[in-house]
């Protein structure tokens, strides 16, 4: 059984100028021990989507319907003291622009303890001792537990927080772009670091991005999202070898490949929809090259499998 | 290096003096600079894109600013049509800037929010007095922004920025640097803050303009993929030196330094199937303020021999026009 | 075309701004009250009739609002008394209002239509007459001509009569006049006489004026120069008279005797202890006028006091902020001692020494309030000036000028309308306050001015007086705050990103 399946998943912000449907019917599940990556562009609802399982949603934000089982238990529905339990200990989060999110006044060794302390009842040297083990897992020096954010650089930030997303021996890591704004090398190196601790730790993740060579690098399966709608689910070699969905065709033809001579890249024209006004039927259509009217304009293609395991939402996913 | 030269950079340096607190300049006379760019030159032709690679701290962005002469280089030259910009004042000054342009990062906030986007444009063409009538500086916005493919140009001309998607502020900053017909645009990070699927379109965008106008371009950036596609000639940076020059496939295909390698190495790819090992670099880059002694990238090299530590190598031109700084190629330590 | 599509794109703009102003309850409420006051500034000649201070006595001094007689103590505060419609008595049915009699038949009473005051277009008099041939005389001869009217209140605060007369007197005839008045219980109060003698060519008016705050009246009728004339004879509501009464003395039987006497213009007024929205002031002057068009001189002197502390302090702030170096440090310094000099005492100083017109008041609030405003904009700017746009701008050939004008004072002058909103209470209440002082224009009409003079007549029981030009400047100020604030909110955010 998977350690985390989110079904049919909505969750809108309600604004004043209307609802924005953030993640329109999305559903995903993430194994034991695997890695999921949720890719897409700024506005596409994968963030939200994370947000959502941990239900750490900003004001205006509501998860409307849909369940997300973690283990069995269904999270949409339990009160805000229980998920608490759940939060940190059974699945943390490293969020986008991570090395801003520590705070400038405290210690870094200090804010990992914080975390330990507020979920396990152990002492403060106890907490302490736990932590320099964890910036060490990290590949930080422990003597750096008393340093201060802004004596780090970038790349120690960023594991410092990872280290602080491991504080509770969680199960679930979910990194929201946890290599954007990191140098090419130090972005490799937190990428290896990643995957060794999923495979040392056994941890399961969901890998937020949307530089699907990362995902390619990193992750077993794939759900590219597309405008709060799901494009395309499957396991990353089907992704990159046999693409189905027109845009995750487009997203795949507008990588620039370093290893490619006289490459062509193709772009996707247009600009990504409006979530309070999206447009009708697919909302990938007004882009789309392979759109056919009146079908494409008028009927939201269903998530059907396609393949084994590979789920595609366009009418004619598996003819183009 | 062949060709007409558009620019000639010469030997730039640029250090930036670090402010102390006040009782260390008390009690230490000794200045502190940061090492942002020291002694660079490389030469870009006409109608050439040079890729100027490299991660943050390596003096790329310091570069692409000297050279259009944002800001006043420590001491170096930069050859235009055979004058130094960094020798020129006054209208000499102002009149060279027509020729060069530069495009920056974040589009939003290259822009004036509070202008509309006919008069950001029209701007460079009110400073330096171009076009003679009102309607004549019209047509020749018009036909900027159907340079940078907005179009009907009609609708865009009195919109603000916070109206338009990133990818079409964007196309409005191109618009812009375009209107005075440059030779010359620095482009920094141009695509960087854009989605993914709009890079593209910017990035042929750019290379489309190339071939119609025959511009040269500096293109900075720390993502390799895309400098390999809009590049004829690729450069990479370190710690404010060039440690590597090569015309593009050779650049890619054939590195180096062991610094390009480990670079080009990192680079993910899109393809689950080569998980190969990334020859990972240990460390991070060390301050500028204090670069180490020798070759810069000793400390992390897995080359390193003795020699590394003492000096620091000069570029050697290997032939075919393929530069490197490093001993390991230098023929007295072979 | 491109203009027509520039003023579409600010009026687009314009809403975009309106559209999130409207949302900010505390925003509208302020605008709500500014509307308000404008209107009261701007007709302020139709809400009221009366010039505020040139008006003087138009009831009694320091009279209650009339719906002060809603409180126990001044129901039966007296209101102003006008009781004789037709004073000029320009037709028969003003003359008929009157009852006259005589004690002799060859003396009358008659209406004169076609004599009258000179001065007055409409002619018409009293005629009291006697005449009698040589040979009888009639000994004392009264006759009189009465008018009544009711008073339902207490006693006025202050009463005048006026009133033009022409004699014709024969020498061998002595006639007096007497101006009387009787009261509801029947007792007679004589407040003019005079002896009429020979042939008067003109009209005469009598001299001093028969006012009941004259020492004379007061004399005659208190014995006390301070006493209340007013009291002893309205004393109580009821019905009273105004009795004019000619004697005639006819004692000299040898010639004829003739005595006319013509009256005209008779005016009695009382002055109330209540009157208007406002009640007046020491001088009788509306003081609800004062109030109205005080709004015109608070709206005033606040916006251009606050325009040119705004205008000095944006300019300094942008040449201080962007040029940086050597002008930033002598501006900021020149900016901070300014700052630091105590404001009240320094205006004062100065306003004692140029003299205290408005003109001068507004140039010095608004020279000396620069000082804040030009540190916010100045903090604006340097944020800006770091900002990708403007070294495109540089980066384009724009020279020091350009940015700073073209680039960006447009983005700062949102703050420094904000600015403006704000600084304006603080040249309201600096105004008031300078009034108060007794250092404000005098010639004027401000609300300050109203304290000033309530202070200075030391209004005790006048509240109102006080209350309610304190609490327009109140409103006023807080009106500003709001919408500055409001604007505030609005604009900041949607600078920084969107």
């Amino acid at each position: 059984m998977a350690l985390l399946e989110v079904n049919n998943l909505q969750t809108y912000f309600y604004t004043l100028k209307g609802p924005v449907k953030a993640v329109d019917n999305v559903s995903f599940s993430v194994e034991k021990g695997a890695a999921l990556g949720l890719a897409g562009e700024s506005g596409c609802g994968k963030t939200t989507a994370a947000l959502s399982v941990l239900r750490l949603l900003p004001f205006p934000g509501k998860v409307v319907s849909g369940n997300i089982v973690f283990d069995g238990q269904d999270l949409a529905e339990i009160p805000e003291e229980e998920m608490r339990k759940y939060r940190w200990k059974r699945m943390s989060i490293v969020f986008q622009g991570a090395m801003n999110a520590l705070n400038p006044v405290f210690k870094i060794g200090e804010q990992i303890s914080e975390g330990i302390l507020l979920h396990e009842n152990v002492s403060e040297s106890e907490a302490r001792e736990r932590s320099e083990e964890l910036l060490q897992l990290v590949g930080v020096d422990k003597s750096r537990y008393d340093s201060y954010p802004h004596e780090l650089s970038g790349g120690m930030r960023q594991r410092s927080m990872i280290a602080m997303a491991l504080a509770c021996n969680p199960d679930l890591v979910i990194a929201d772009e946890p290599a954007t704004a990191l140098d090419v090398i130090v972005q490799a190196q937190v990428l290896k670091l990643m995957k060794e601790l999923q495979e040392k730790l056994k941890l399961s993740m969901i890998l937020i991005t949307h530089d699907l060579s990362i995902i390619a690098e990193t992750c077993d399966k794939v759900a590219i999202m597309y405008a709060g709608k799901m494009a395309e689910y499957c396991d990353a070699l089907s992704l990159f070898k046999k693409p189905l969905h027109p845009y995750t065709r487009g997203l795949l033809a507008a990588f620039p490949d370093v290893r490619a001579r006289d490459a062509k890249l193709s772009s996707i024209p247009g600009d990504p929809p409006d979530l309070i006004d999206p447009p009708t039927g697919c909302r990938f259509h007004p882009r789309c090259s392979y759109a056919k009217f009146p079908i494409c304009s008028n009927e939201e293609p269903p998530v059907r499998e396609i393949s084994t395991r590979h789920y595609a939402a366009c009418h004619f996913a598996g003819e183009i | 290096m062949s060709g007409d030269s558009l620019i000639k950079v010469k030997n730039l340096k640029k250090y930036f003096p670090v402010s102390k607190g006040f009782l260390s300049s008390v009690f230490s006379k000794k200045q502190l600079n940061v090492h942002a760019v020291d002694d660079i030159s490389f030469e870009i032709g006409k109608s050439e894109t040079l890729g100027l690679a490299g991660e943050s701290g390596s003096g790329k962005t310091t570069t692409g600013r000297l050279v259009i002469r944002l800001i006043d280089p420590t001491s170096g030259s930069v050859f235009v049509q055979g004058k130094d910009v960094m020798a020129l004042k006054g209208t000499e000054l102002k009149s060279m800037r027509r020729n060069f342009q530069i495009i920056f990062q974040d589009p939003y906030e290259s822009l004036n929010p509070g202008m509309t986007i006919f008069d950001t444009i029209e701007e460079p063409l009110a400073i330096h007095g171009v076009g003679s009538s009102p309607s004549e500086r019209q047509a020749m916005v018009k036909e900027a922004l159907e340079l940078a493919q907005l179009v009907p140009a009609e609708q865009f001309l009195y919109r603000y920025p916070h109206e338009l998607s990133g990818g079409q502020r964007q196309r409005v900053c191109i618009a812009r640097a375009l209107v005075l017909r440059p030779e010359f645009l620095v482009a920094d990070e141009p695509v960087s803050s854009l989605d993914v699927s709009i890079r593209a379109q910017i990035l042929n965008l750019l290379k489309e303009l190339q071939a119609r106008l025959g511009v040269g371009y500096l293109y900075i950036s720390h993502d390799l993929g895309s400098v390999r596609y809009v590049s004829q000639k690729v450069a990479v940076m370190y710690l404010g030196k060039i440690v590597e020059f090569a015309e593009s496939n050779e650049f890619f295909e054939n590195s180096l330094h062991p610094y390009t390698k480990a670079l080009v190495a990192a680079v993910p790819v899109p393809d689950p199937s080569t998980r190969k090992v990334r020859v990972a670099l240990a460390g991070e880059i060390p301050s500028p303020i204090n670069p180490p002694p020798g070759c810069r990238f000793h400390p992390r090299c897995p080359q390193v021999m003795n020699i590394c530590k003492e000096k620091e190598p000069a570029l050697k031109d290997l032939g075919k026009g393929h530069l490197v700084a490093c001993f390991l190629y230098h023929s007295e330590t072979k | 075309m491109s203009r027509r599509e520039k003023t579409q794109a600010q009026v687009r703009r314009f809403k975009e701004f309106w559209g999130q102003y409207r949302r900010n309850k505390l925003g509208m409420i302020g605008l709500g009250l500014i509307i308000l006051f404008s209107i009261m500034a701007i007709g302020a000649p139709f809400i009221t009739p009366y010039d505020p201070l040139k008006s003087t006595n138009l009831a009694g001094s320091k009279a209650a609002p009339i719906w002060m007689t809603a409180f126990p103590g001044y129901e039966q505060a007296s209101r102003n008394m006008d009781p004789i419609n037709d004073p000029s008595l320009s037709t028969k049915e003003a003359f008929s209002k009157w009852q006259v009699s005589s004690t002799s038949p060859a003396a009358s009473v008659v209406y004169a239509g076609d004599v009258g005051n000179p001065e007055d277009v409409k002619q018409g008099s009293i005629a009291f007459q006697f005449s009698r041939p040589a040979g009888t005389s009639y000994g004392n001869v009264v006759e009189q001509a009465v008018f009544s009217f009711t008073s339902t209140y207490d006693a006025p605060q202050r009463f005048t009569l006026d009133l033009y007369y022409r004699a014709e007197v024969s020498e061998n005839a002595i006639a007096k006049i007497f101006a009387v008045i009787q009261n509801s219980n029947g007792t007679e109060y004589i407040i003019w006489d005079k002896r009429l003698q020979d042939t008067a060519e003109e009209w005469q008016k009598p001299s001093p004026r028969i006012d009941s705050w004259s020492p004379q009246v007061r004399l005659r009728l208190t014995q006390d120069i301070l006493g209340s004339a007013e009291r002893k004879i309205f004393s109580s509501p009821g019905t009273y008279s105004l009795i004019l009464r000619v004697t005639i003395s006819d004692n000299d039987a040898s010639s004829d005797a003739t005595v006319r006497l013509y009256v005209d213009d008779v005016n009695l007024r009382g002055y109330g202890a209540v009157f208007g929205y406002l009640g007046t002031d020491q001088f009788g002057a509306d003081l609800f006028s004062q109030l109205i068009y005080g709004a015109r001189l608070s709206l005033i002197i606040g916006i251009l006091a606050s325009l040119l502390s705004v205008v000095i302090g944006t300019v300094l702030g942008l040449a201080a902020g962007y040029l940086g170096g050597a002008t930033d440090e002598v501006l900021m310094r020149f900016n901070d001692m300014l700052l630091v000099l105590p404001g009240l005492p320094l205006l004062l100083v100065l306003i004692a020494v140029l003299g205290p017109s408005i003109w001068n008041l507004v140039i010095l609030i608004g020279v000396l309030g620069f000082m804040t405003i030009a540190r916010v904009i100045r903090s604006q700017v340097l944020s800006y000036k770091e900002r990708t746009f403007i070294e495109a701008a540089r980066a384009a050939g724009a020279g020091s000028r350009r940015i700073m004008f073209k680039h960006l004072l447009p983005n700062v002058m949102s703050l420094a309308f904000a600015q403006l909103a704000l600084s304006v209470p603080a040249a309201i209440v600096t105004e008031a306050a300078l009034s108060w002082l007794g250092l404000g224009d005098p010639t004027v009409p401000t609300w300050g001015r109203m304290l000033y003079l309530a202070h200075y007549y030391g209004v005790l029981k006048e509240w109102w007086w006080i209350v309610f030009p304190g609490l327009c400047i109140a409103f006023v100020s807080i009106a500003f705050i709001f919408v500055g604030y409001a604007m505030d909110e609005v604009l900041n955010p949607k600078l920084r990103r969107r």
